[in-house]
């Protein structure tokens, strides 16, 4: 179910939130859990009924290796060996559905042969749900967790908010907040305000906002002929302006979700593209998968190492953001997206190194507007990787981004909105988003400061009306992010 | 407590390479400039050995600042 869907908006959201609230009242343990867990099994199996007995599997089966490990003695071999079993278990059930056909494809011998398996359809969400499963055994295996009872661990990783597309959630920041969920209380009426606030926020971002920029990306990517560099660069930008409001929009909306039960999910997003470092970037861009990168992935690669050095650090990274690139689906162009991600972060490192303030010396630095070109330059290089679908679309972007050949034409440009009355609607939307995602202050600082005034019930009702206008429209369009 | 954050201000000294360099409570990798993940794998493993204590994947991250450090550590300790 999308959460922007008239099904979500009207009926699903609203009748959960009202059942909760009458299991608030009804005084038996954990009720309104319950309603919240049912409610998880109602969303994530309505595209695909089917999908819902292997989201159970991995609930069932994690949780039985989490008891396993915890009965079993610290430090044992045992233990390990369970750890091992969740792994293979956790990694092998992302390859069957995502990745062996992509491993099959890209290996002659197999690819001459036609050898592969019979292309599933994964379960949605299967991306998310792994990692926050793999984390959940790490850290019961480290003891930084205690193992969660059956029907905990059940609405810990199913909960509707974020099974589908995070954020990536942790079992220890979530599980401690169910009393909370459980309490006959229920949240104060400041806290449902700025839930409200947040998810209008989160609505126009994605209905309005990102699917403006998407025309435009779309018509870049597919349609324009003889790209002038400029276009090549505005059109690319479109994509990662579409994709930033898109999945910020999509997580604005998760964490509102939560709210509304009183439940804090972490921040997903903050300001990304305002990131002066290829490194600041990755500390606001998609960070519940950034801090899965950076604590169980580039730390146990790089603690492999004897010494941590600037060499090894970037042998770390470049695996690291390589893997992370895969995570988001099997293609070469995902693979070559964390990479150039990879290297432009062994860069930003060596740079601070060669560059550190010695004693009586100046440090040499860029001044910050060309550090924040450089940064949206390479995010936008990226993305033609992760936009393009397949190596050869991407490839015939490229040379677009340095043609020299009438390099500031814009006839491209007067044509990417198309014609008709829509065209000013998209103009209007784009400029709001580049103010929003340049110069105003990210959503989740605008819910922080949230105050019940005036103003902000008014900003609140016109974003919801706009955006459920707009979500009547035919242009709404899925989120990016349902595809991993 | 001062004697633990006297320590780890010897090792962060060490690993940072400036002999100037004065740690509080407060110090995080918003005050120190070179505090990155580099630099942060290379203290967390001085610090094990130096304690002999061992962090878990998963706490490396709720580390903000030196003081949530110096809580970590001794929590370690005492349950040694």
């Amino acid at each position: 179910m999308n959460f922007n869907s008239f099904p979500f908006l009207l009926v699903f959201l609203p009748a959960t939130l009202l059942l909760v609230a009458i299991a608030r009242k009804l005084r038996i343990p954990r009720a309104p859990q319950l309603v919240v867990f049912v409610a998880s099994m109602v969303f994530y199996s309505w595209a695909k009924p089917a999908n819902l007995a292997y989201l159970l599997a991995s609930i069932v089966v994690n949780w039985q290796i989490s008891q396993w490990m915890s009965a079993a003695t610290p430090e044992s071999r045992a233990r390990k060996r369970l750890l091992q079993l969740g792994f293979l278990l956790n990694i092998g059930f992302l390859c069957v559905f995502k990745y062996v056909n992509f491993l099959l494809t890209s290996i002659p011998y197999f690819a001459a042969h036609h050898i592969r398996l019979p292309d599933l359809a994964f379960p949605l969400g299967i991306s998310f749900f792994t990692l926050a499963q793999i984390m959940y055994l790490v850290d019961v295996y480290q003891e930084v967790a205690p193992p969660s009872g059956l029907f905990d661990h059940a609405t810990f990783v199913s909960f509707f908010p974020y099974v589908i597309s995070g954020p990536i959630a942790k079992a220890r920041r979530i599980l401690h907040q169910f009393p909370t969920l459980n309490a006959t209380a229920g949240p104060s009426a400041d806290t449902v305000a700025r839930a409200l606030y947040l998810f209008s926020i989160g609505l126009i971002k994605k209905v309005v906002v990102a699917d403006a920029f998407s025309q435009a990306a779309d018509f870049g990517f597919d349609s324009a002929r003889n790209m002038s560099a400029l276009e090549a660069w505005v059109f690319v930008s479109c994509y990662t302006l579409q994709i930033y409001f898109d999945f910020s929009g999509y997580s604005d909306m998760a964490i509102a979700s939560a709210l509304f039960l009183g439940i804090d999910i972490p921040r997903n997003f903050d300001a990304p593209l305002r990131a002066t470092s290829i490194s600041e970037f990755w500390t606001r861009w998609h960070i519940s998968l950034s801090e899965f990168i950076t604590a169980y992935l580039y730390t146990p690669i790089l603690k492999t190492f004897s010494r941590a050095t600037l060499v090894t650090s970037g042998v770390a990274t470049l695996l690291a953001m390589s893997i992370a690139g895969l995570w988001h689906g099997p293609s070469w162009t995902f693979v070559i997206f964390g990479f150039i991600h990879g290297v432009a972060l062994v860069i930003n490192q060596i740079w601070k190194k060669q560059f550190k303030k010695k004693k009586g010396k100046k440090s040499f630095e860029l001044p910050d507007p060309i550090c924040w070109f450089l940064t949206l330059a390479v995010v936008d290089l990226a993305f033609v990787f992760f936009r393009a679908g397949t190596l050869p679309v991407a490839l015939a972007y490229l040379p677009h981004l340095v043609s020299l050949r009438h390099p500031f034409s814009t006839a491209n440009l007067v044509q990417m909105n198309g014609a008709g009355i829509m065209v000013a609607v998209y103009v209007l939307a784009q400029i709001a988003g580049v103010a929003a995602a340049f110069f105003d202050k990210s959503s989740e600082a605008l819910a922080q400061n949230f105050k019940p005034a005036t103003l902000n019930l008014v900003a609140t009702c016109v974003f919801a009306l706009v955006a459920l206008v707009f979500l009547n429209s035919s242009m709404s369009k899925p989120f990016v992010y349902f595809a991993f | 407590m001062d004697n633990l954050l006297a320590e780890l201000q010897e090792i962060f000294r060490d690993i940072f390479d400036d002999d100037s360099l004065v740690l509080t409570r407060e110090s995080s990798a918003a005050t120190i400039d070179d505090w990155d993940s580099l630099t942060h794998t290379n203290l967390v493993t001085a610090i094990e050995k130096r304690y002999k204590v061992r962090f878990a994947l998963g706490e490396l991250q709720e580390l903000k600042n030196v003081g949530d450090m110096i809580d970590l550590i001794q929590k370690k300790l005492a349950a040694k």
